[in-house]
């Protein structure tokens, strides 16, 4: 049961780097360019991954799925928020849809995953048995790790280009490109 | 200020990659800081909704 502990650990932190690179496609491929609530739903779902990469590298413990279940419920309050500000009567509704669903919509079911597969998990208590330790990982778990470390620099030099130093506009229109 | 977020996400994940775990959980607590803190600025710009 650890181990299979370990590989959905594995699986989940593929999943969000998959949920990641889907808002990048679009941002990138079709220029739709992520508003800032849609910005915090991103960094929520970063730290929700690195909780999970906390256990990938380091071993199960039941701090790393509370990083992973904090971070997942303020997404999830970000991606709640916009909802209500979607389906409020005056306010137009950001971005395409996908299936059917707005991106937000699908923000806070992703949350709502994230936090569902945590508490799963945490009924799995023999993976918390062997304890937090600085296991040497192997090439998989390494490659995975540094992965996800370049998407989530790949968010922060997106962010850094949509709204520089300051405080972000709450629907950006453009690039803030330092050379321009 | 929305970056900063991002920003030390990744000096979290570094921390992790490279073996830091307490340093990593650290840097996290401040991510998540600034996260809320972006999270209150802009959850009121639409609806004027106090918070």
């Amino acid at each position: 049961m650890a181990l299979l502990a370990r590989v959905l650990n594995y699986v989940a932190v593929l999943a969000i780097i998959g949920v990641l690179g889907v808002a990048f496609w679009h941002q990138l491929a079709r220029n739709e360019l992520p508003c800032a609530l849609c910005m915090v739903q991103r960094a929520g779902l970063i730290g929700a991954g690195l909780g999970l990469l906390l256990n990938v590298r380091f071993g199960s413990s039941e701090s790393h799925y509370g990083v992973a279940l904090v971070s997942a419920l303020v997404g999830a309050v970000a991606a709640g928020r916009q909802v209500l500000a979607r389906v409020a009567p005056g306010t137009d509704a950001l971005g395409p849809t996908i299936l059917g669903l707005h991106f937000d919509t699908w923000a806070v079911l992703v949350f709502g995953v994230v936090v569902l597969f945590c508490a799963v998990m945490l009924f799995i208590e023999v993976q918390f048995m062997e304890g937090v330790r600085d296991v040497r990982v192997g090439v998989i778990a390494q490659s995975l790790a540094w992965f996800f470390v370049a998407v989530a620099l790949a968010n922060a030099v997106s962010t850094l280009l949509l709204c520089g130093i300051e405080a972000c506009p709450d629907r950006p229109t453009g690039y803030v490109l330092p050379w321009k | 200020m929305m970056a900063l977020p991002f920003v030390l996400l990744v000096g979290a994940g570094l921390a992790a990659v490279l073996g830091f775990r307490t340093v990593s959980i650290w840097i996290w607590v401040a991510a998540l800081a600034t996260m809320l803190y972006a999270l209150r600025h802009h959850a009121t710009g639409v609806l004027n909704v106090a918070l």
